[in-house]
């Protein structure tokens, strides 16, 4: 996580990073969307209470080459998350992210993702940045398509969602040079 | 988890590694340099005994994944094999490589067979992967035998001495595997 991260995406939408105060507002978003989240998701069954958010958000590291623990802020109102994980020595990044059902169709997560993966490869040094989606997952998929990202393949039982249960995700990757020529 | 040690057969034993292990594993490496480059970008960070010593320790400290194990041949050191553990998905991934002296004996995988028991055995995990740069025509016969399943490619998504390369991507599930050696041990 980076605690200095602030991206306007205009229209008065902000990716900024959460603070254990966001932690009632995490919790609220999630649960108020619960039955649609755990569809692809499996930390939702993890958010019991505040306190297991202010938990997953002080567990960030803050050190960490990740773009992690961002929300998406429409003034007070959290409306999605957006991430960026940088792992491994491969200069691969992996994106994910989620939206509160009332925030959906604005565009809110494409800009987001549009954002860290700039971040990314302009500072980060990302040769390369990919999104894994549940197969039945088409608002997702579409956003991997809008990103310009190319579909690579299908991790059979790869995503644990809710429920205990297992998803086929969709890979869709995109390298630096592709990158450039769509911005 | 506790220090692995297995006979898997054939003079073959793989165990944990211990620090005492750092100078042979630096000279493994160092003796396979070329072997090891095209594929390997640790071949080229791995200078001295220390940088060897350090990654053992990092294995050491590590609180889920099984990175450092090696593979004994005829009492000698003769390659490595870790499985890494993703908490949040249940699955895992191997990783492996071998002297080029000992080629063509199946010891990866009878290693990689044996690490997938505990994988889905002692782990609990539902599935497991492994990554294999699409020039490297070993490692993706390896995943051939074990059964898994070729999945996708992720373009240049393996960073090597000189660029990146494509990463085939094998998948395996708990309930194949289980299926597959009930079918080898009939």
């Amino acid at each position: 996580m980076r605690p200095d991260l602030h991206i306007e995406l205009g229209g008065g939408a902000v990716l900024r990073p959460y603070t254990p105060a966001d932690a009632d507002a995490l919790f609220g978003v999630i649960d108020a969307n619960r039955v649609r989240l755990a569809r692809w998701f499996h930390w939702v069954d993890d958010a019991t209470d505040a306190a297991s958010q202010t938990a997953y958000i002080e567990s960030r590291v803050v050190d960490g080459r990740s773009l992690d623990g961002n929300g998406i802020w429409i003034g007070d109102d959290l409306a999605g998350g957006c991430d960026l994980m940088i792992t491994g020595s491969d200069d691969v990044g992996e994106l994910g992210f989620w939206l509160d059902e009332a925030f959906v169709g604005r565009g809110l997560v494409t800009r987001a993702a549009q954002a860290l993966m700039a971040r990314g490869y302009e500072r980060e040094g990302l040769h390369r940045i990919q999104l894994r989606a549940g197969v039945e997952n088409l608002r997702s998929r579409a956003v991997a398509k809008r990103l310009g990202m190319r579909e690579e393949g299908v991790l059979r039982g790869a995503g644990k969602v809710g429920g205990g249960l297992y998803a086929d995700l969709v890979i869709y990757g995109q390298v630096v040079d592709e990158w450039r020529k769509t911005v | 988890m506790n220090q692995l040690y297995q006979d898997i057969g054939d003079g073959v034993v793989v165990r944990s590694y211990t620090l005492d292990d750092a100078p042979a594993l630096y000279d493994l490496i160092d003796g396979n340099r070329d072997h090891l480059r095209p594929w390997m970008i640790w071949e080229k960070t791995t200078k001295s005994v220390d940088d060897t010593r350090m990654f053992i320790q990092s294995c050491l400290d590590a609180p889920v994944d099984i990175e450092g194990n090696g593979i004994w041949v005829d009492g000698a050191l003769g390659g490595g094999i870790g499985l890494s553990i993703d908490t949040l998905s249940n699955s895992g991934e191997i990783g492996y490589w071998l002297a080029k002296l000992h080629e063509g004996r199946g010891i990866v995988t009878r290693a990689c067979e044996w690490f997938f028991d505990i994988a889905f055995d002692e782990l609990r995990l539902h599935r497991m992967e492994l990554q294999a740069a699409s020039g490297n025509v070993r490692s993706r016969a390896v995943a051939g035998r074990l059964g898994m399943y070729e999945e996708g490619v992720a373009r240049d998504g393996i960073r090597v001495a000189d660029g990146y390369l494509d990463s085939v991507q094998y998948g395996i599930l708990e309930d194949e595997w289980r299926a597959r050696r009930h079918a080898r041990e009939a």
